[in-house]
């Protein structure tokens, strides 16, 4: 439409609590699912994101835009990518992980879920079941089982404060 | 920050994302532990796909510079470790106490699996998961000594196989079958002059060697887990001319491509080809000048963001 000459083109998106947000067309397109709805011509209005809340939409775009304005250096990208993720707590990181699934973003995506990776490297069993929500359908007799098997695995994990 | 994550909020991530985050853990220790959380993800940490490509994102990693010497002699309190970063070494061991008893030698790897010898026997040890397996005794072989050795990972079976070089024939011990079959080489070999056992090294699908002939010409050899044989490489064009002044001297495997180390002690230059995954190409990959070997076994083991490390 009128994207064609030297002015940039702002897109605005919408978190599914009803915030909206601009962001630059270039630094939107980093996300697969939003360049094919600009390809598709539905850009025109106001793009829905149901999937992402407010909070997490605005640290998406803060990470479009950093990243955007990097040249392409992968050295220098992945130490903004490394800065950015490393205030963040596992929920967060969860929200992110989920929202750049959804956007088909897969920088962010292999970022943060080798961030996550992370976090999670030396945390207890009980930890990830709490942090990922996850129900333990092990009977009491499995559970033994499994973890005699892999014993020494169990050494030097960290205790269980939350973090 | 406490305080915020006190509201125990689960995420819901679906479990293909779980098995995103999962393949970043670079710990096999972690992996082996979250099998306990609950039965789905058992059943994805024991997915042999996932398996396979955790090794190989793992085997890909620029930090993959972990380092065994192969033919490493053991002491009582575990085998030596070298852990190669950017800005430093770092000498560790393999976890002392659990190696298997009597076990005093490594004599070659293959992702990650240790080929172990004693006075009596050879046994396959993995330590990342603290997992042995008897193969064979030393007597078997009594009517014939020992090239070489090598471990090959068949992707495709999933299967490990040792394979035991002497001079006429070899033998191939299959993990998965718990057999050996016995074969004949069709030539004679020999290691190269001045070196040892233990150059075998696993990469890119198959297992190479150097080895001379009875003429003392050097070649390449692989050994291909698909029919079980062992043929001979092409090395690269440039370097194939017998009055070439360059010589192989031996085989490594960098960021997982086969690399060449020739060597022309005349005029010392050391050169590395490397081939490229799959298909053999060979591009010529760094050259020294002015460069002395330190040893004549000398050999590049890794790559450190982009150096070369020699031993």
């Amino acid at each position: 439409m009128a994207a064609e000459t030297g002015t940039p083109t702002t897109l605005t998106l919408k978190s599914n609590d009803d915030e909206l947000f601009s962001v630059a067309e270039s630094a939107a397109i980093l996300s697969v699912t939003i360049r094919n709805m600009v390809e598709d011509g539905c850009a025109g209005g106001v793009i829905p994101l149901d999937n992402v809340d407010g909070k997490t939409l605005a640290s998406v775009i803060t990470y479009m835009n950093g990243i955007s304005a990097i040249p392409a250096d992968e050295e220098k990208k992945k130490s903004y990518r490394d800065k950015f993720l490393s205030d963040k707590d596992f929920e967060t990181l969860a929200d992110m992980v989920l929202a750049a699934n959804y956007l088909n973003m897969s920088c962010l995506m292999d970022a943060v879920s080798a961030k996550i990776a992370q976090v999670m490297e030396k945390k207890s069993v009980g930890w990830v079941r709490r942090k990922f929500g996850i129900e333990n359908d092990y009977t009491p007799e499995e559970e033994a089982a499994v973890k005699e098997e892999h014993k020494w695995t169990f050494e030097g994990v960290e205790t269980d404060d939350d973090n | 920050m406490a305080t915020e994550s006190e509201k125990t909020t689960p995420s819901n991530i679906p479990p293909e994302i779980i098995e995103i985050i999962l393949s970043k853990l670079s710990s096999v220790k972690s992996l082996l532990r979250f099998k306990s959380v609950s039965k789905s993800w058992n059943s994805i940490i024991s997915d042999p796909v996932f398996i396979q490509n955790h090794l190989q994102s793992s085997n890909n990693s620029p930090n993959n510079n972990i380092f065994v010497s192969s033919n490493t002699d053991g002491t009582d309190r575990g085998f030596p470790l070298v852990d190669f970063d950017v800005r430093k070494s770092d000498a560790g061991k393999i976890s002392e106490d659990n190696i298997p008893n009597g076990y005093n030698s490594i004599l070659c790897e293959c992702n990650g699996v240790l080929l172990l010898g004693s006075r009596v026997e050879y046994a396959l040890w993995n330590p990342s998961i603290r997992c042995e397996m008897f193969l064979i005794y030393k007597y078997e072989f009594h009517e014939d000594y020992i090239v070489d050795y090598g471990i090959c990972y068949d992707q495709i079976t999933g299967d490990f196989k040792v394979v035991f070089i002497f001079p006429t024939k070899y033998a191939i011990y299959s993990s998965n079958n718990n057999s050996l079959t016995k074969k004949n080489l069709g030539t004679n070999y020999h290691t190269i002059d001045g070196t040892g056992s233990g150059l075998g090294i696993f990469v890119d699908g198959a297992t190479y060697w150097i080895l001379s002939d009875d003429t003392i010409s050097t070649h390449l050899v692989y050994f291909d887990p698909r029919t079980d044989e062992i043929k001979r490489m092409q090395k690269p064009e440039q370097r194939q001319s017998d009055d070439d002044k360059f010589q192989l001297m031996n085989i490594a495997s960098l960021r997982g491509r086969l690399c060449l180390y020739f060597y022309n002690k005349k005029e010392r230059i050391a050169q590395i080809w490397m081939k490229e995954k799959g298909i053999d190409k060979w591009k010529e990959f760094i050259t020294f000048h002015n460069f002395e070997a330190p040893y004549k076994l000398s050999r590049p083991i890794c790559l450190v963001e982009n150096k070369v490390v020699i031993q």
